[in-house]
């Protein structure tokens, strides 16, 4: 059991998923959260509120996975997504237009 | 028109490459570059590189002529990368 | 990660260009051709009949004339026009039974032309990101990972390049490694602007399959209908009422696009809903020398109403964008010179990915000869570079061989071509691997040279269109692609003939005499992967 953790969690491993699924999530969250922050606050219409949004997504993942290979250990990259995630979830929560669900 | 861009283009990669020490010493062997010309050729390189961007977007509009600009700036570029690599002696001035 | 920021990065870089480098290779080989795809698609098809000053009013008359009485129970169809680059007149239809149709017709007199069946010029630009015998969305997932792979080697690529500027022009031939490395940096850098522009719009392109079904969700939820309705109003495709009208001529309507935008640009002509009382006919041109989107005319096909005009209301600041980056990316508004260009730029994308990958090899097999051993990855790598680099080259010269040998009415022949290019590939990724390494490389390149320099020889065997014809008439699409193909096997013969060089001189080891050199012997000792 133990080897089999050492092969298969090593920081390397931890960091792609962090920064590969990880990164794709929250790469997606900022990105909502951004066409929200857009269109709510702006007199920017929905379509292009999202329009940003889609246009920023690829930097805002590129930067994430960026961030993840140089973190200082593998303990500051996921609880640094961790974090982001849950602040943009929360952002988005309260920016959410009404009749979405 | 677009003689005129790849001539300015070329010409300023040329001045470019010739302000910096390394390709200097490949093009005139036993000569030192001095700053002064250093300074000079760069400044002229940056004209001629601007110059070109400026007859490209005149003659273009912005989004094309940056296209033709960037397009330009690479053969040009490239041409002179191959030029001070192979064939030195052609840019010697006595 | 590894050590600092710079290290890390450096960690990042080779494996993101490692492991979909050869993939890469091909979306940049596949990509650039695409620049010249419909002058590929003429010199695939030199039976076509050209356009030559025929009126494109007259031309939409005969393919409107061809539909009625050929066509029964149409519901929609369309006509592209020999307009701009575009050489052929083509109609396709759909009928109410859902079966489809196309012809090529002559643009003079509009009677269907017999041209060779092949998926021609376009069908290699499309397999820049839809691949082939792959279902579409694996392809697209496929195609995206690899250009977010692109976009992350290329920002890492620069972090790591310490002195970008003064290296711009730094080229150090016969140095080994070096020389390998300032290459790479040269094929990066020069076009940079480029690169970024490329990957970074290719993404956006893909996005329908990546990121843009959350972030839509996000804003619109299950209703993604209204998203695409609010983007591009879409006047043109409305439901059909059921009850039935007769469509009205279509040289009233041309009268009036005649008059708004003049008819020489008009590139597409759509009828939609045909016989029934919501019918739309809509005219698309695309202007040369501009980044805006294509502009189409929506008309009403029953009263010949102008129903909307693309044109009338500015887009946004967020759809200009859009709009811009796929047109920068397509290149479809550059004329020839710039296109060159823009080929030259993706040629040197395509360089730039496959010095990545033959440097790795190159500062690996130098470990390992000093070590004395070599890794199977190294070895596997080693092979998949040559048969990636040269071998997909040889597959393509294989696709235009097919074309012209494959007889003319042969069935599937578009398949069958296709599977000329694959089947080659595959026997030029195999070949390396029963050879040494560098005799491989030797062998393909000449394999490479008689492909494309002989290629016009099979032309002027098979067709009348061919070098010495084309040269007197001044038809300069089949010329210029025997002439390019010339260039490409005196490239290859020039390269060989430099390897061959090289080894007599004593600098190159190319026979197994270094016990690690090929696959299928055993290596001294394999270190485990």
């Amino acid at each position: 059991m133990r080897f089999f953790s050492e092969r298969f969690f090593n920081p390397v491993s931890s960091r792609i998923a962090a920064g590969v699924v990880g990164g794709f999530l929250l790469a997606n969250l900022l990105s909502i959260l951004l066409s929200y922050v857009v269109y709510s606050l702006s007199p920017v219409a929905k379509v292009d509120g999202v329009n940003v949004g889609i246009l920023s997504s690829f930097l805002i993942y590129a930067v994430i996975i960026i961030w993840v290979f140089s973190a200082r250990s593998v303990r500051q990259v996921w609880l640094g997504l961790l974090t982001a995630a849950s602040l943009s979830a929360v952002g988005i929560t309260l920016l959410m237009p009404e009749n979405l669900l | 028109m677009m003689a005129v861009g790849f001539t300015l283009s070329f010409l300023g990669c040329v001045l470019l490459s010739l302000s910096m020490k390394r390709h200097y010493a490949q093009v005139n062997k036993h000569r030192r570059l001095s700053k002064r010309i250093s300074i000079v050729f760069r400044v002229l390189a940056y004209l001629c590189l601007f110059a070109c961007g400026a007859v490209c977007i005149q003659r273009y509009g912005v989004g094309v002529g940056l296209v033709w600009w960037w397009g330009l700036l690479t053969l040009t570029a490239l041409l002179q990368t191959l030029l001070v690599a192979y064939w030195p002696q052609w840019l010697r001035v006595p | 990660m590894n050590g600092t920021f710079r290290q890390s990065m450096n960690w990042l870089h080779t494996w993101s260009g490692l492991l979909v480098g050869s993939l890469l290779y091909f979306m940049f080989v596949t990509g650039s051709l695409g620049y010249f795809d419909t002058e590929i698609d003429r010199w695939m098809q030199p039976e076509v009949v050209l356009a030559d000053g025929a009126e494109v009013s007259n031309m939409v008359l005969l393919a409107e004339q061809y539909i009625t009485q050929q066509v029964a129970n149409v519901e929609s169809w369309r006509v592209a026009l020999p307009v701009g680059r575009e050489p052929l007149l083509t109609v396709s239809w759909r009928d109410t039974q859902g079966v489809s149709g196309e012809t090529i017709l002559n643009p003079h007199t509009g009677l269907p032309v017999a041209v060779r069946k092949t998926g021609g010029g376009q069908l290699l630009y499309m397999m820049h990101w839809q691949l082939h015998y792959l279902p579409n969305q694996v392809a697209r997932w496929l195609t995206s990972i690899a250009a977010m792979f692109m976009l992350i080697a290329l920002i890492t690529g620069i972090v790591v390049h310490k002195k970008i500027f003064k290296d711009i022009f730094t080229f150090r031939p016969n140095k080994k490694q070096r020389s390998w490395l300032d290459v790479h940096n040269i094929f990066s850098v020069l076009p940079l602007p480029f690169h970024l522009m490329i990957t970074y719009s290719g993404l956006l392109f893909l996005a329908g399959s990546t990121m843009m079904p959350a972030i839509i969700t996000g804003s619109y939820g299950t209703d993604w209908q209204s998203y695409f309705d609010e983007r591009s109003t879409r006047f043109a495709i409305v439901e059909p009422a059921g009850k039935s009208a007769a469509p009205l001529p279509l040289v009233t309507v041309i009268n009036d696009v005649e008059q708004r935008w003049g008819i020489e640009n008009v590139g597409r002509v759509i009828v939609r809903n045909n016989g029934d009382r919501n019918a739309r006919v809509s005219f698309s041109r695309f202007l040369s020398d501009d980044l805006k989107a294509r502009e189409t005319l929506t008309y009403d096909g029953i009263s010949g109403e102008l129903l909307h005009d693309s044109t009338a209301k500015k887009p946004s600041l967020a759809t200009q964008t859009s709009t811009v980056l796929l047109a920068l990316h397509e290149g479809l508004f550059a004329s020839w010179p710039l296109r060159w260009l823009y080929f030259l730029s993706g040629i040197l994308g395509a360089g730039m990915i496959a010095t990545g990958l033959i440097l790795w090899a190159v500062k690996r097999r130098a470990k390992a000869e000093r070590l004395g051993k070599a890794h199977r990855g190294l070895v596997f790598v080693e092979g998949l570079n040559a048969g990636t680099v040269i071998g997909l080259p040889i597959a393509i010269a294989v696709y235009f061989w097919a074309n012209r040998l494959l007889a003319i009415n042969v069935a599937d022949r578009e398949e069958k071509e296709v599977a000329a290019l694959f089947i080659a590939w595959a026997i030029t990724l195999i070949y390396p691997m029963f050879r040494p390494v560098k005799g491989a490389w030797r062998e393909l390149l000449w394999l490479a040279a008689a492909a494309y320099g002989l290629l016009p020889i099979v032309n002027a065997l098979t067709t009348e269109h061919h070098l010495a014809n084309s040269l007197a008439q001044g038809d300069w699409v089949m010329a210029g692609f025997d002439l390019t193909a010339l260039a490409f096997g005196a490239t290859a013969l020039r390269a060989a003939c430099y390897l061959r060089a090289r080894e007599s001189r004593g600098l190159v080891k190319s026979s197994g005499k270094s016990k690690v050199e090929t696959l299928v012997a055993v290596p001294i000792k394999a270190t485990a992967p």
